[in-house]
């Protein structure tokens, strides 16, 4: 993966913030992951084949995508249906993105929620995967690149 | 074999058209050689006859009367999708040359996908899907399909491809490798293992942009110390990287407030680093007998130290433009106790970077000044029966020591105490070497450079050392002929570990 792509995903989820709530978000320093789990409430999960492979996945925690969706949805009572739909269209979104950036020649899934704290999302082994940490008000959440 | 499969494949449907062989026929001839065999009618659907490999190769249950373009769907990049259906179009008009159309067919050799369990992309496959006009009576059946599975090939071919770049990159990295004495190279590892661990949890734990700028020095002492150590062992493909590494985040220090974009070309560069740890620790894997000689003998380890600091001459004075002759005939190495050994490898490691940086002027300004371009740095030891001591000797910039010493004195400079080396009050001439040895007295010319800054902490540190060893600092110069340092450790009473036999 190029320096290129990492500064991409990290316009594109700000871009997202800044876009639909028209709050900025803020973006931590991104760190290569280990071991260790990254993984909060929800989870949004693409996968991308073709010339080039690997996942993106976003993670974030229920408060943050409840105040989200209050904000979006313009409601003050939101459902666990709602929040899971947001975490899919958040990752739609940079999916999106992706598409429109890398061009046709790729492949990408339609998004995967998972609900829950899972072990840890799985990424392929031999390719490295960074962590960007992403602040939206005071909510915290990660978003997740894989790719070769 | 895909040569003879076109022909064959060519002539049964010319062999269908000519003798009526039945479409079941055909698809039990298939089945003999593996290949996925359909039909397709003039809506580009596929008839309830294939061949018995086809839903295999495709991985798809349900094939029958549904549109081919749709089992393809999602599962190839959009574009080829595209242009399937242009071209199966333009096979489907009876008026455009076959021949020529088939040179536009984007599936003669494609990657086709499948989905997991959730939804995400698992499998892939390398296929070659080809299509012939089917002219017969049969006004069902528009094209004939034939799909080859070609993914072992495939497979075996990129990891040919990618074994050859490993094992070619390996080799150099192997070959660099054996050079270095194998307890320099854990002890390599153990640093770079712990300074990037070390850069990894300050990120990880500083996610508040007001701290950005606060880190960035603790960024540079651990680049610097990687740095320093793959340069000492000469480990050019590391040093490349860890050069790079260096300067991106010196280039972090010019910016006012950093933000966390910023630091993507770190983290790369850091993944790069983390990347080739790993290669080096695999290769060091199969180094025979590497994990069964942890310690070492004197006798390896003061050639060692010897050659780190030919190393370490070479690196710096090729960046600095100087040149300096090493002389160490007087130094025996064997006689460096068991208990020093780590402290006078630092030591003379850590003096030599500082020699060179602040003590030794470039060849140019020596010939200006009527000197020998080659300045000479000796290292030389001495055993007696209550002392050991190294001399470090240089013939550099003696003019300019006096004139700092003399800047230092005239501006009242004031040494704190807390830091200094061992009770130099009292030595002869301690004054001095509190002044000399300061960092802020040594930069006095020279302030400002971040190496510059990270020379003087490393001394530092190896003072702090020195202090606890018990050991002791002389400095000595004349304005005329040379500048030198003594570092003497007790001896008395200290238990020496026996040489070990390790050839």
């Amino acid at each position: 993966m190029k320096e290129t792509d990492l500064h991409f995903f990290i316009d594109s989820t700000l871009n997202y913030f800044d876009e639909v709530t028209r709050e900025k978000a803020q973006t931590g320093i991104p760190y290569i992951k280990s071991q260790d789990p990254v993984v909060l409430d929800y989870t949004g999960i693409i996968g991308i084949s073709g010339k080039r492979k690997g996942s993106i996945y976003i993670t974030a925690s229920q408060d943050m995508l409840i105040n989200l969706a209050q904000l979006i949805l313009n409601q003050s009572s939101v459902s666990n249906e709602d929040v899971k739909d947001l975490i899919g269209e958040i990752a739609n979104t940079i999916s999106g993105n992706v598409r429109q950036a890398y061009g046709s020649d790729f492949m990408i899934s339609v998004p995967v929620v998972v609900e829950g704290h899972a072990k840890d999302i799985k990424t392929p082994d031999d390719v490295q995967a960074f962590v960007i940490p992403i602040t939206w008000r005071t909510h915290q959440s990660y978003l997740v690149v894989c790719l070769e | 074999m895909d040569k003879l499969m076109d022909n064959l494949s060519g002539q049964f449907v010319g062999s269908a058209k000519d003798i009526n062989l039945s479409t079941e026929y055909l698809i039990g001839l298939m089945e003999q050689v593996n290949i996925g065999l359909f039909f397709l009618n003039r809506q580009g659907i596929i008839s309830g006859q294939f061949s018995a490999s086809l839903p295999v190769i495709l991985e798809e249950e349900n094939i029958a009367d549904r549109p081919f373009l749709e089992i393809l769907d999602s599962r190839i990049p959009e574009k080829a999708l595209r242009e399937t259906k242009e071209y199966l179009d333009l096979m489907l008009d009876q008026e455009h040359d076959e021949k020529t159309i088939d040179e536009l067919n984007p599936l003669k050799m494609i990657e086709v996908f499948s989905k997991n369990e959730s939804g995400l992309w698992s499998n892939v496959k390398n296929l070659s899907i080809a299509f012939k006009r089917y002219n017969s009576d049969d006004k069902d059946i528009a094209l004939v399909g034939l799909i080859r599975d070609h993914t072992a090939a495939v497979e075996l071919g990129k990891k040919l491809e990618e074994f050859e770049k490993w094992s070619r990159k390996q080799m150099q990295w192997m070959i660099s490798l054996l050079h270095i004495d194998i307890p320099l190279l854990k002890e390599f590892v153990a640093v770079i293992e712990f300074e990037l661990g070390r850069i990894d949890l300050i990120i990880k734990s500083t996610q508040k942009g007001a701290e950005y700028t606060a880190i960035i020095p603790r960024l540079v002492r651990s680049a610097y110390q990687i740095n320093s150590s793959a340069v000492i062992l000469n480990l050019d493909f590391f040093t490349r990287e860890t050069f790079l590494f260096k300067n991106e985040i010196n280039e972090l220090k010019n910016l006012a407030e950093p933000s966390g974009h910023d630091f993507v070309p770190i983290v790369m560069r850091l993944g790069n680093m983390h990347g080739m740890l790993k290669e080096i620790k695999d290769l060091m894997k199969h180094i025979k007998g590497l994990d069964h000689s942890l310690r070492t003998t004197r006798r390896f380890d003061g050639g060692l130290i010897i050659r780190l600091v030919e190393n370490l001459i070479n690196h710096l004075t090729e960046s600095t433009g100087k040149k300096i002759i090493l002389k160490y005939h007087n130094f025996d190495y064997l006689g460096i106790p068991f208990k020093y050994r780590q402290i006078v490898k630092e030591f003379i490691i850590a003096l030599t970077r500082f020699v060179i940086e602040f003590g030794i002027e470039s060849a140019e300004k020596r010939k200006s000044l009527n000197v020998n371009p080659f300045a000479t740095i000796e290292i030389a030891s001495e055993l007696n029966n209550n002392t050991y001591t190294i001399r470090f000797r240089h013939d550099g910039n003696l003019m300019r020591i006096e004139r700092i010493l003399q800047q230092a004195v005239n501006e009242n400079y004031k040494v704190p105490d807390s830091n200094s080396v061992n009770d130099e009050s009292i030595h002869p001439g301690s004054e001095v070497l509190r002044l000399f040895l300061n960092p802020d007295v040594a930069m006095l010319e020279n302030k400002g450079t971040s190496e510059g800054i990270e020379i003087m902490n490393d001394f530092e540190i190896v003072k702090k050392k020195l202090k606890i060893h018990g050991g002791r600092i002389k400095v000595t110069f004349t304005s005329e002929s040379f500048c030198e340092y003594n570092i003497t450790f007790p001896v008395i009473g200290q238990s020496e570990e026996p040489v070990q036999n390790n050839q």
